[in-house]
């Protein structure tokens, strides 16, 4: 371990900021990573990831904020001294160099003795399983086994951090998959706290500790997996990350034993919920397809919310269908149901959309949050 | 029928006005020759008269000392120039390019003179440098080695620039970031990636160079004079003025051969190249 107490953060962003000309290309981001935590930077191309991460790197100097690496303030200290792993998206392999000499690298500017040097290399190879491919150039291995020499040639210099800006967008899809779980195992294995930018919800949902959600520079919420996916701190993020309903909804009395009723566009509803809305607050409900679910009218669960709706269209979707609803207010919404082999419904039937109280959460109209009252 | 036609027109565009008169160029340096008349007389006298006389060979490596110190100026010059203009990200980037070949607009009899007017004995830099008292009378400065390789190197540069943007282009600026990551100094990130990645472009805009300024004929004769002598233009005075078609054709042919040599230096060059 590099200097800085093992309770130090291994990251910590404080308001930090970066313009190119007119372009705020990141705006006041606030992040802690902590020792062996893997964070997601998630977000649409052009928000700013890679130029937060181009930040830590000490690539691209920042118009504002701070930066503190293992605790230590790292403004003065120039990129070659960060100690950081960095994975580029395009590899950034050298050419010029095989296997093991890409590797090598930076133990070689280490000054490490060359026997140690070829110790480390080996080990670091056998890691990420390419022992035996140790002398073939960048242009000889494949677009996964390039990717693991990356991996190895960042983590041979035992890094404090590891950055990875979209490792995956380059592979097929298979082996995205399998990289995936490779990467994840990997991290966990050496307890490296890392930094990984990615646009693709998938990756961020099933590899990640903590995701960042970015738009346009900013993080609009920062929060678990689930966290992320089941209580969107705003639309943005409800409808990034899946796909989801969202319907036009107000507090429509006081909360009785945790729950909430509401009214909305398409009926009443009931939610769960651990503190009160704010009365009057405009809100927008949103509710994923797969917890929207069809029965016959009259049949819902009790305690649960139905509302009458009409069936537009169904499309198969292998393992499941994707139903097409009209609510009652004539708004669209759509309905995931697992494909248990009976087409149960057909367009133009009428039956009742369910869910829990659980099931739905609150957004605050136009904003962020789920409108608590403070 | 029409593909063949194709290629018959330019190869006998080549063979008429290329290849004919090197053919008769390298027959009239094998011929000795009365005035500007060969005869059939077969001689290699022509050769061993170049090499044998002081002022023809000083020519010689007179030229082949200006080729090399072009080729070298263009690359050390527009190696920064070409790597600014590849990695900026800046939006005057399109700007600074047409900035950095902007010479290329000018002819290069115009951009010659212009450094002529310049450096000659009542030049503008002799009559600033007198205004400010730093020298009392005017400078020789021209005609020189020194300044025919000024006027090439300024006549070539954008041509340098060029090639080494193409090598560039190829370098994905990650590479030294990655090295720089892995513990490298920028200077240190620099030599280990981009500096032998781009090596093809160095060598080739060095040769470019290097074979454009020893055939290069307007510049040496503009800025030069009959002490600074190039091959180019001993061929003229051969040519056109000692009316002794047979001697020029020798040079020539030294010239020439001087050419497809490092033609097939770069050939070299790039397959060893291709087969890494
Ligand atoms: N060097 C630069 N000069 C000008 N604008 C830039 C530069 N780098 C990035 N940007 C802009 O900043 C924004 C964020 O870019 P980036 O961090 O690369 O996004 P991401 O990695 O999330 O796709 C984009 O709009 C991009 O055009
Ligand atoms: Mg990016």
């Amino acid at each position: 371990m590099p200097e800085g107490r093992m309770s130090e953060a291994a990251l910590e962003l404080r308001g930090l900021e970066k313009r190119f000309g007119a372009q705020t290309a990141v705006a006041a981001i606030d992040l802690q990573v902590q020792q062996g935590e893997f964070v997601t930077l998630l977000g649409p191309s052009g928000c700013g990831k890679t130029t937060t991460l181009n930040m830590i790197a000490g690539f691209i100097t920042p118009d504002a904020g701070s930066i503190r690496l293992g605790g230590r303030a790292v403004e003065n200290l120039p990129p070659h001294r960060r100690d950081l792993g960095i994975v580029f998206q395009d590899y950034a392999l050298f050419p010029h160099r095989n296997a093991a000499e890409n590797v090598a690298f930076g133990l070689r500017m280490r000054k490490l003795a060359k026997t140690e040097i070829a110790a480390r290399v080996a080990d670091a190879l056998r890691m990420v399983r390419l022992d035996g491919l140790d002398k073939r150039r960048p242009l000889q291995l494949s677009g996964g086994q390039r990717q693991r020499v990356a991996l190895a040639r960042a983590l041979v210099i035992r890094p404090a951090l590891l950055l990875l800006d979209e490792p995956l967008s380059n592979l097929d899809l298979k082996l995205r998959e399998e990289m995936r779980s490779e990467i994840s195992t990997l991290q966990r294995r050496l307890g490296i706290a890392t930094v990984f930018v990615t646009h693709d919800q998938d990756e961020a949902l099933t590899m990640s500790d903590r995701i960042a959600v970015m738009r346009q520079g900013r993080i609009e919420q920062i929060g678990t997996a689930r966290d992320i996916y089941e209580r969107p701190a705003s639309v943005f993020v409800a409808t990034f990350i899946g796909s989801t309903n969202l319907v036009r909804a107000k507090p429509a009395g006081p909360p009785s034993e945790g729950l909430v009723p509401l009214a909305t566009a398409a009926g009443p509803a009931i939610l769960r919920l651990d503190r009160p809305l704010a009365a009057g607050a405009d809100l927008l409900l949103a509710i994923r397809p797969e917890r929207l679910q069809l029965t016959p009218t009259g049949t819902a669960p009790d305690g649960s919310t139905a509302w009458p709706v009409r069936i537009e269209g169904v499309t198969y979707l292998g393992g499941r269908l994707e139903i097409a609803l009209r609510l009652a207010d004539g708004s669209p919404a759509t309905a995931h149901a697992m494909n248990l082999g009976a087409m149960a419904w057909q367009p133009g039937h009428v039956a009742d959309a369910w869910f829990r109280p659980d099931d739905a959460w609150p957004i605050l109209d136009g904003g962020a949050s789920d409108g608590a009252a403070p | 029928m029409v593909p063949y036609l194709l290629v018959a027109v330019p190869a006998g565009f080549l063979l008429a006005f290329f290849v004919a008169p090197n053919m008769i160029l390298l027959s009239a340096s094998l011929l000795e020759s009365e005035g500007m008349v060969p005869t059939g007389v077969l001689t290699l006298g022509n050769f061993t008269t170049l090499l044998s006389h002081r002022i023809y060979v000083d020519a010689i490596i007179r030229t082949f000392g200006i080729g090399l110190a072009v080729g070298a100026l263009v690359v050390l010059l527009a190696y920064p120039v070409a790597y600014v203009l590849v990695r900026t990200t800046s939006r005057w980037k399109n700007v600074l390019l047409a900035l950095a070949l902007s010479p290329l607009l000018a002819s290069v009899i115009v951009r010659t003179y212009g450094w002529w007017v310049l450096f000659n004995r009542d030049g503008a830099v002799n009559e600033a440098l007198q205004a400010l008292h730093l020298t009392a009378r005017p400078l020789i400065m021209l005609p020189s080695t020194a300044i025919i390789i000024v006027g090439l190197t300024h006549a070539l540069l954008p041509y340098g620039v060029l090639t080494l943007m193409a090598a560039l282009n190829g370098v994905s600026p990650n590479l030294e970031r990655a090295a720089i990551s892995l513990g490298a100094g920028r200077m240190r990130a620099f030599a280990a990636t981009t500096l032998p990645l781009t090596a093809p472009g160095i060598i080739g805009g060095f040769l470019l160079a290097f074979g454009v300024a020893i055939s290069a004929y307007a510049t040496p004769a503009i800025l030069g004079g009959p002490a600074t002598q190039t091959m180019a233009t001993l061929i003229y005075t051969f040519m056109a003025t000692l009316l002794n078609w047979s001697l020029g054709s020798a040079l020539g042919v030294v010239l020439l051969a001087s050419c497809l040599t490092l033609l097939m230096l770069t050939a070299l060059v790039s397959r060893r190249r291709a087969l890494t």
